[in-house]
């Protein structure tokens, strides 16, 4: 039985509610989902804020690593006060703050695959808001084979990439992606970020996300999304399915 | 021949009747790692050699970005 709304969260979410084609059964599947959010820096912020505020139902975090003064600039769940502590403190707090019904967990660990299978067999939709390639991998290689929805987001300097993996037949999965390019690795430490970049990217993630939970507009599924923050552009392309990918031609 | 690469129309210069897409990667002087769409779908690296790449093409060169 689908969650039914209150008066009150009829109320607190009339404007999604408002959205034609959304509606209360929309929101109503919003609040009966279970999102795991792999990173609470840059993307992650700005994507929990809006899946909470959004009306998400169940949000679990994962995030190993403490707040510091340059984190502050782009990570909006974290304030001065939270310098030295967890993230996932000060972004459960910050969270709890702005939505109350939201169900809001933290792991302050870095998962094994054990562990991540556990977890993901407990929730609806993955979104990949981490800054390497390894965890980026080990999420793709554990979200194709328990057939879970995956939303990954990426950015660094001016520019940022948002795509979404929905496992079937057909579809490509992250390493169809990520085999394209070499194996290199960049996080922000080394090449900088602009402060919004990573919000808008973050945004984007939360709205793929509401739309894989709800069936409601259509998704970034075999799309690869660039945005030039330096240029005011974005650009959609198709990715295919690569016929050599060791993680989702495995028959 | 100009070809549109990252938006911008770039001279490239076929050494036969037609041009590759790895000849054209060559003469760009594209740095790697990067991936490459050519009328905005991805090109498996493995393919480079044997995509024959015209005037009209739209020829775009990423960069990985694992940010978060």
């Amino acid at each position: 039985m689908p969650h039914e709304l209150t008066p009150q969260q009829a109320i607190r979410y009339s404007r999604q509610i408002l959205l034609q084609g959304f509606d209360l059964e929309c929101q109503e599947k919003l609040l009966d989902s279970r999102a795991l959010q792999i990173g609470v820096g840059g993307l992650g912020c700005a994507s929990a804020q809006y899946l909470v505020a959004a009306g998400v139902g169940t949000l679990t975090l994962v995030d190993d690593d403490v707040v510091d003064s340059s984190n502050l600039q782009r990570q909006i769940l974290h304030s001065e006060a939270d310098i030295g502590e967890l993230k996932i403190t000060s972004a459960v707090n910050t969270l709890k703050a702005l939505n109350s019904q939201c169900d809001i967990s933290a792991i302050d660990q870095r998962l094994s695959d054990e562990q991540l299978a556990t977890q993901l067999q407990q929730h609806d939709v993955v979104i990949d808001c981490s800054d390497n390639l390894a965890t980026r991998n080990q999420l793709n290689r554990l979200c194709y084979q328990y057939k879970k929805p995956l939303v990954s987001g990426a950015a660094i300097r001016m520019e940022g990439q948002i795509c979404s993996f929905i496992p079937s037949q057909d579809t490509p999965c992250y390493q169809c992606l990520s085999q394209l390019f070499g194996e290199q690795q960049l996080t922000c430490v080394e090449a900088g970020i602009m402060a919004p970049v990573v919000g808008i990217v973050g945004s984007m993630q939360a709205l793929e996300t509401i739309k894989i939970l709800t069936g409601f507009g259509e998704t970034l599924s075999s799309k690869l999304m660039l945005f030039d923050a330096k240029y005011n552009q974005w650009q959609t392309f198709t990715l295919k399915k690569q016929p050599n990918c060791p993680i989702c031609q495995h028959t | 021949m100009n070809i549109n690469i990252n938006g911008q129309s770039v001279a490239i210069v076929a050494t036969s009747t037609s041009l590759s897409l790895s000849e054209l990667l060559e003469q760009y002087n594209a740095q790697l790692p990067f991936a490459v769409a050519i009328n905005g779908d991805f090109v498996a690296q493995s393919n480079y050699h044997n995509i024959v790449v015209s005037s009209t093409d739209m020829i775009d060169i990423v960069s990985p970005i694992f940010g978060g």
